[in-house]
C-alpha cells in the first residue's frame, strides 16, 4: 500500500500542474509559453539559489549545525530570504520577457510552471528515486551499509516513515500542492507591481516567500510532526490566498471566456493522418527494419564474435583472448545498438517534421482550419512514438528468441522492462526534436537544434553529483538490468525514468507554447 | 467553443493594424464586407493585401484591432473560428504523399464533417473544380493550375458562407481563370467571396465591392459601379473610321501637348485619354479634332476602367 500511495502522489506531482494549466486555458485561453516561462524561472532561479546558499553556509552565514534556537531562526531567516530574493527575481525577469502577459490568468500560468515544475522535481524526479532506495533498504540490515552514525540516524528516521499509515505517502504530494499554491500568489503579487507600476510588490512578494519558508524551515528543524508542518505551511498561505482572491477575484471573473472544447476527435485524425505519413513516406519501413535488424544482429553479434575474429587473418590470436559469448554479452550488444544509433534515427525522424512543414507553407493550408496548435505538435510527437514503440516490440520479440536459440534464455519480464526503459530513453530524443523542429523555420536548422539538444541531453549525465538524475542516466540503469539480469530495486534508477518523463512533458509544453506563438 | 456577433456583415475589420519592425504593413484598416458580395481586394505589391488576409484567418497576429468573420472574432487566436471560413493562400502547398481526394477527405475530417457527407461533398467539390478525373492521382504529379484547383476544392469543401481567395486564377490558363472566375460569380448572394487579384480585369468582372490598399491604408472601398462612376468623367475614347489610324497618331501627337491631357493611349482606331482638367478639356477637345479634320467615328466620355482608377489612386 506505501508504494501505491507514493506512486499515487509522484504521478499527481507530474500530472496536477499539466492538468490545472489545462483547466486554466479552456477558461482564459491563456498562453501554453507562460507555464514554460514560469518553469524556466524556477530553474534560472536554483542555479543562483543553490550555489549561493551552498556559499553562505561555507561562510558561516547560513549556521552548519542546529544547536541552538538562534541559529535554528538564523537559518530560516536566511534560506527564506534567498530563496525569495532569487525566485521573486526570477519571476520579475519571467514578466519583462512577456510584455504582454499582465492579465491576472498569466499570472496564474506563470505560477503554475514555476510551481509545477518545482513539484515535478522534488516529487517526480528527486523523491521517485529516493523512495526506490528507502524501499529496497527495508529488508537490509543497514549496519552493513557503512555509514556514520548521523547518517545511519537519519536513514533510520526515513525509513521509520514507512512505518506510519500508507496515507502519508500523499504528504510530498499534498506539501507540493499547497507549495503551488504559495508559487501562484507570489507570481500574483509579481504581476502586482507590474500592473500598479510599483515596486515595492516585489519587495513584499520576497518578504512572504521568505516569512513561508522560515516557518517551514523552523518548523522542520525542530522536529515537528510531519502533518503539524504541513498544517504550518497551509497556515501561512492562506494569507496570500485571501490577498490574491481581494485583489483579483473580480478581475478573474471578468476576464472568463467561454469554455474552450478540447478537440480529442481532431487529435485523433491528426495522428491518423501522421501514422499515414510515416507509412507512406516509407519511414514506419525504415525505423522498423532499423530495429527488427538491431534485435537480430545483436545476439547473433555477441555469438558468432569469436568466429569472426578466428575467420579474420592475422587476428586468430584475438579469438581465444574473447571469453565464451554469454546472454550478458547479447543483452550488453543490443544495448550497444540501440544508445549508439537510435537516439539519431529518433532525430533523423523528428527533425523535419514540424520545420519542413512550415518551410514549405503547409501549416499555413491546414492550421487556419479548426485544428488546434497543440493538437498539431503532440500528434506528430505521439506518431512518431507510437512508431517507435512498435519497432522496440518487434525488436524486443526477434532479440529475445535469438537469445533463446542462441544463449540461456532471460527472463521476458526483465527484457521488456529494460526495453520500456530504453524506449522512453529513446522517445526523450524524439520530444527535443519535436521541440528544435518547432523552434526553426528550417529543416537544416531543425537538425542542427535537434542534434545539439541530443547531444547536451547525452553529455548530462556526467555533470557532477546531478548526473544521474539526467534522463541519459536511463541508459546507466539498463545497462545495470542486462548486466545482472535480475531487476534490484537497489540498482534502480526511478529518478532518472521521473525526469524522462518530466523533461518529455516538458519538451512538449515548450514546442506547444512556441509555437502558439508563431506567425506560419 | 466560440462567441457569435449576429451581423449583416460577413468580414468586419477594426483598426486593423500589423507592424514588421518600423514597417507599417496594414495602417488601421477599418473594412465592411457586405454579407453575399463579391468584394475585390486591390493593392500594389506589398500594399497588405496577404498580410490583412492571414490576420483575417489568424495565421498572423495583430499589432492592435480586430477582425470578425461571420460575426466571429478571428483575432483571437481561437482555432475553432476556421470553421466560418474558406481560406486559399497565394501558392496552395498539399502533401504530395496524397491523393487528391484522400486530402480533401483529411480536410473534411478536421471540419468534423459526417463520413458520408464527406464522400457526398468530394465529389460535387471535385467535380465543380474539374479534377474529379485526377481525384485518385497522387498531388505530387499535380500540374500548378491543378493544386490552384485543389486549394480551390480544400477552401469550398465544409460550404463555409465567407471564402477568402488569395489571388484564385494566379496559376490558372485563359480557359480556367474563366471557368473559375464564371463559379465565383455564380456564388454571388449565396456566399460572400472576398478575393484579391492582381488581374484587375477580373475583379471588374465579377465584383460588386471593391477596396483598393495602398502602403498599408485603405484609400477607397465602396461599390464597384459608384467608385467607376465617381471617375466616369475623366476618360474620353475618340474612334475614327478606318484607315484614319495615322491620323489618329499624328492627332495623338498634337493632344500630347494640351496641359489638360494627363495620358493618352492608342489602340487602332481607338485613342482613349485621361483628362487632368475637364473644363478646358470640354472647350477644347471638339475644336481640336474639327481642326485636325479627323473621320471620326465616335466621341466619348467613357468612365475609366478599374485599373485606371486604381493606378490613379495608388500613385
Amino acid at each position: 500500500m506505501h508504494a501505491f500511495f507514493y506512486i499515487l502522489s509522484i504521478l499527481f506531482s507530474i500530472l496536477l500542474p499539466v492538468i490545472l494549466a489545462i483547466l486554466l486555458r479552456r477558461r482564459f485561453r491563456v498562453s501554453w509559453l507562460l507555464f514554460a516561462i514560469g518553469s524556466l524561472t524556477f530553474i534560472a532561479s536554483q542555479v543562483v539559489h543553490l550555489p549561493l546558499n551552498h556559499l553562505l553556509t561555507k561562510i558561516g552565514v547560513i549556521p552548519a549545525g542546529m544547536d541552538s534556537g538562534w541559529m535554528i531562526a538564523q537559518a530560516a531567516i536566511v534560506m527564506g530570504l534567498t530563496a525569495g530574493i532569487c525566485e521573486e527575481f526570477a519571476r520579475f525577469a519571467g514578466y519583462s520577457l512577456l510584455k504582454k502577459a499582465r492579465q491576472v490568468e498569466d499570472g496564474l500560468m506563470l505560477g503554475l510552471g514555476h510551481g509545477g515544475i518545482e513539484a515535478m522535481i522534488f516529487i517526480g524526479i528527486l523523491m521517485a528515486g529516493s523512495v526506490a532506495q528507502l524501499f529496497a533498504m527495508r529488508e537490509m540490515d543497514l549496519l552493513s551499509l557503512n555509514l556514520g552514525p548521523e547518517q545511519l540516524q537519519y536513514l533510520q528516521q526515513q525509513l521509520n516513515f514507512m512505518d506510519q499509515s500508507a496515507l502519508m505517502g500523499l504528504v510530498p504530494f499534498l506539501e507540493r500542492f499547497i507549495a503551488m499554491i504559495l508559487h501562484v500568489v507570489l507570481s500574483l503579487m509579481v504581476l502586482h507591481a507590474f500592473q500598479q507600476n510599483n515596486r515595492i510588490w516585489i519587495v513584499w512578494a520576497i518578504l512572504y516567500h521568505a516569512l513561508v519558508d522560515a516557518i517551514v524551515v523552523v518548523l522542520t528543524l525542530n522536529n515537528f510532526d510531519t502533518l503539524l508542518i504541513e498544517l504550518g505551511l497551509l497556515v501561512s498561505v492562506l494569507p496570500g490566498i485571501l490577498w490574491a482572491f481581494k485583489v483579483y477575484g473580480k478581475q478573474l471573473k471578468a476576464n472568463q471566456q467561454p469554455r474552450l472544447v478540447i478537440e480529442w476527435g481532431l487529435f485523433a485524425v491528426a495522428i491518423r493522418k501522421e501514422l499515414k505519413q510515416l507509412w507512406r513516406t516509407k519511414m514506419v519501413l525504415v525505423i522498423v527494419g532499423v530495429f527488427a535488424l538491431f534485435g537480430m544482429a545483436s545476439p547473433l553479434l555477441a555469438y558468432f564474435m569469436p568466429q569472426i575474429f578466428s575467420s579474420i587473418e592475422g587476428a586468430e590470436m584475438f579469438k581465444d583472448l574473447i571469453p565464451e559469448p554469454s546472454t550478458v554479452d547479447a543483452m550488453g550488444q543490443y544495448l550497444k545498438n540501440i544508445s549508439q544509433f537510435g537516439f539519431l534515427i529518433a532525430v533523423l525522424v523528428g527533425m523535419g517534421s514540424v520545420a519542413s512543414e512550415k518551410e514549405k507553407g503547409l501549416t499555413e493550408m491546414i492550421l487556419h482550419k479548426p485544428l488546434p496548435r497543440w493538437a498539431f505538435i503532440l500528434s506528430k510527437f505521439s506518431a512518431q512514438a507510437l512508431v517507435f514503440l512498435a519497432a522496440f516490440l518487434i525488436a524486443e520479440i526477434l532479440a529475445y528468441i535469438y537469445i533463446l536459440v542462441l544463449f540461456e534464455p532471460i527472463s521476458f519480464g526483465l527484457f521488456t522492462i529494460m526495453n520500456g526503459i530504453l524506449f522512453l530513453w529513446l522517445i526523450c530524443f524524439t520530444a527535443i526534436t519535436i521541440l528544435g523542429s518547432t523552434v526553426s523555420r528550417s529543416v537544416g536548422a531543425a537538425a542542427g537544434i535537434s542534434l545539439a539538444g541530443s547531444v547536451i541531453l547525452m553529455l548530462s549525465v556526467q555533470i557532477p553529483r546531478y548526473g544521474s538524475l539526467s534522463p541519459q542516466a536511463l541508459m546507466g540503469w539498463a545497462g545495470m538490468l542486462a548486466s545482472e539480469l535480475n531487476f534490484n530495486l537497489q540498482t534502480s534508477n526511478f529518478a532518472a525514468l521521473g525526469a524522462a518523463i518530466v523533461f518529455i512533458i516538458m519538451s512538449l509544453i515548450w514546442a506547444v507554447g512556441l509555437f502558439e506563438q508563431q506567425e506560419l | 467553443m466560440v462567441e457569435t456577433v449576429e451581423s449583416n456583415l460577413a468580414i468586419r475589420c477594426q483598426d486593423l493594424t500589423r507592424y514588421f519592425g518600423d514597417v507599417k504593413a496594414l495602417d488601421h484598416l477599418n473594412l465592411e464586407v457586405p454579407k453575399g458580395s463579391i468584394f475585390g481586394f486591390l493593392g500594389r505589391n506589398g500594399a497588405g493585401k496577404t498580410t490583412t488576409m492571414r490576420l483575417l484567418t489568424g495565421l498572423a497576429k495583430p499589432t492592435a484591432g480586430r477582425a470578425w468573420i461571420g460575426g466571429i472574432e478571428t483575432t483571437l487566436g481561437n482555432p475553432a473560428a476556421g470553421n466560418a471560413f474558406g481560406y486559399l493562400p497565394q501558392q496552395p502547398v498539399f502533401y504530395g504523399w496524397m491523393r487528391g481526394w484522400e486530402y480533401l477527405d483529411y480536410i473534411g475530417q478536421l471540419f468534423k464533417m459526417p463520413a458520408e457527407r464527406r464522400k457526398q461533398r468530394i465529389a460535387v467539390v471535385l467535380d465543380q473544380v474539374g479534377l474529379a478525373a485526377a481525384a485518385k492521382r497522387r498531388i505530387a504529379g499535380f500540374s500548378g493550375g491543378m493544386k490552384q484547383r485543389l486549394g480551390i476544392a480544400q477552401a469550398i469543401l465544409h460550404e463555409p458562407q465567407v471564402l477568402l481567395l488569395d489571388e484564385p486564377t494566379s496559376s490558372l490558363d485563359p480557359a480556367g481563370r474563366y471557368e473559375v472566375l464564371d463559379w465565383i460569380r455564380s456564388l454571388n448572394n449565396e456566399v460572400t467571396v472576398f478575393l484579391s487579384s492582381h488581374i484587375l480585369g477580373d475583379i471588374e468582372r465579377i465584383c460588386d465591392q471593391v477596396a483598393i490598399l495602398h502602403q498599408g491604408k485603405l484609400i477607397k472601398a465602396g461599390e464597384r459601379e459608384s467608385i467607376l462612376s465617381e471617375y466616369s468623367t475623366n476618360a474620353v475614347e475618340l474612334q475614327v473610321e478606318p484607315g484614319a489610324e495615322r491620323a489618329l497618331a499624328q492627332f495623338c501627337i498634337i493632344l500630347q501637348q494640351q496641359t489638360w491631357l494627363e495620358s493618352i493611349t492608342q489602340q487602332q482606331r481607338v485613342a482613349r485619354m485621361i483628362i487632368s482638367d475637364k473644363e478646358a478639356a470640354r472647350q477644347q477637345l471638339l475644336a481640336l479634332v474639327v481642326a485636325a479634320n479627323l473621320p471620326i467615328a465616335r466621341l466619348e466620355w467613357v468612365r475609366p476602367t478599374l485599373e485606371e482608377v486604381f493606378l490613379e489612386l495608388s500613385e
